[in-house]
């Protein structure tokens, strides 16, 4: 983007199906409280959005090094209960993100803020059903990646029910949802 | 005044505050006679320069698409730093009234002369753009852009303003 920001950090353009959609979706989600990348821009014709470029390492990477290097424990706690807290006030908000993994969350440098990226599968559901879903990828994707970190959906789930009001109707169905897998229908 | 550079063009900003010729100021811009063209924007709702540079560039783009809303290039200005796309109701909110004292004062491209035109035709006391701050109302820009404290508890009220001046046409 052709905008001198005088110190301010570069952007980042990305080019979208659904621009408009994942626009409203990270407006949501900032208006429930959770961090994103600032939109910058939005092109109507081009389908691209800018956004604010966060500097950081995606906890993918941080738990990675984890797996080689030892867990932080302090840190990892921190994260996440960042992400269960993060998750909740997303999911109250009647948002569900689509894509909770560990590549899209961002630990800002500095802040230590969790940012979440990525909303282009994200929709707007108040189904318990859905947000178990979306916690039921972050716990797949967890246990695919980062197995040597311990159990930290545990204690991301832990972060969820503090933050999150309706968390017992999730939690139910996330038993359900981790007995059969995804999706509903079981046609084989 | 300082001036920005926003996608290969100039935009340059200028801060006044205890203005007392408003009532003139919006007459000649309504009348189109006022010379040069200026975009006269309530700094009550400007807390930084970024989200003025933001609209800028939104408003770049309609004109070098020929998409523009409203008639001119800087009613265009003030009409994006609005978080609502309703165009008369923007333009009377995110511009200057009769009683409006505290003024930004935005022209494209313009050349030093033309700056300095400008400057002599407001009455007022110019003042450095790190005043926007100190000065911005945030309760009134709140309500306008309908930022919740929520919000500003991940954001600055400048980032939530750049926000939803991006997304607005998607809202």
């Amino acid at each position: 983007m052709g905008i001198n920001q005088d110190g301010k950090e570069g952007s980042l353009i990305l080019l979208k199906q659904g621009a408009e959609a994942e626009a409203r979706c990270v407006a949501k989600a900032r208006c429930l409280g959770v961090s994103t990348p600032v939109l910058y821009a939005l092109d109507p014709v081009l389908h691209t959005l800018t956004f604010e470029y966060v500097e950081g390492p995606a906890v993918k990477e941080i738990f990675l090094d984890f797996g080689l290097n030892g867990v932080n424990q302090e840190l990892m706690n921190d994260v996440a209960a960042q992400i269960g807290y993060t998750i909740g006030k997303l999911h109250d908000g009647g948002l569900i993100h689509g894509d909770l993994t560990t590549s899209n969350m961002l630990l800002q440098n500095g802040t230590n803020q969790l940012v979440l990226i990525d909303f282009g599968l994200s929709f707007m559901s108040t189904l318990p059903e859905d947000k178990a879903v979306d916690l039921y990828v972050l716990e797949r994707a967890l246990l695919s990646m980062h197995s040597s970190c311990g159990n930290v959906m545990d204690q991301i789930l832990a972060a969820y029910r503090k933050s999150s009001k309706q968390w017992s109707s999730t939690w139910n169905k996330l038993a359900q949802v981790r007995q059969r897998g995804r999706k509903r229908t079981m046609v084989g | 005044m300082k001036v920005f550079e926003v996608d290969g063009s100039a935009l340059s900003l200028a801060l006044f505050t205890d203005v007392m010729n408003s009532n003139e100021l919006l007459d000649a811009m309504q009348s189109a006679t006022l010379e040069p063209e200026v975009a006269f924007l309530n700094a009550s709702l400007v807390p930084d320069v970024f989200p003025v540079l933001v609209a800028a560039h939104k408003t770049l783009l309609a004109k070098s698409r020929e998409t523009l809303t409203t008639r001119t290039l800087h009613s265009e200005l003030v009409y994006n730093y609005s978080g609502s796309k309703h165009i008369s109701e923007s333009l009377k909110r995110c511009g200057i009234s009769k009683d409006s004292t505290y003024v930004l004062v935005a022209r494209f491209d313009a050349s030093l002369d033309e700056m300095k035109s400008i400057e002599k035709l407001i009455n007022g006391k110019e003042i450095d753009l790190e005043e926007l701050e100190g000065r911005a109302n945030q309760a009134q820009i709140q309500k306008h852009y309908k930022i919740s404290g929520l919000e500003l508890g991940i954001s600055s009220l400048a980032n939530a303003i750049t926000c939803r001046i991006a997304a607005r046409d998607a809202l």
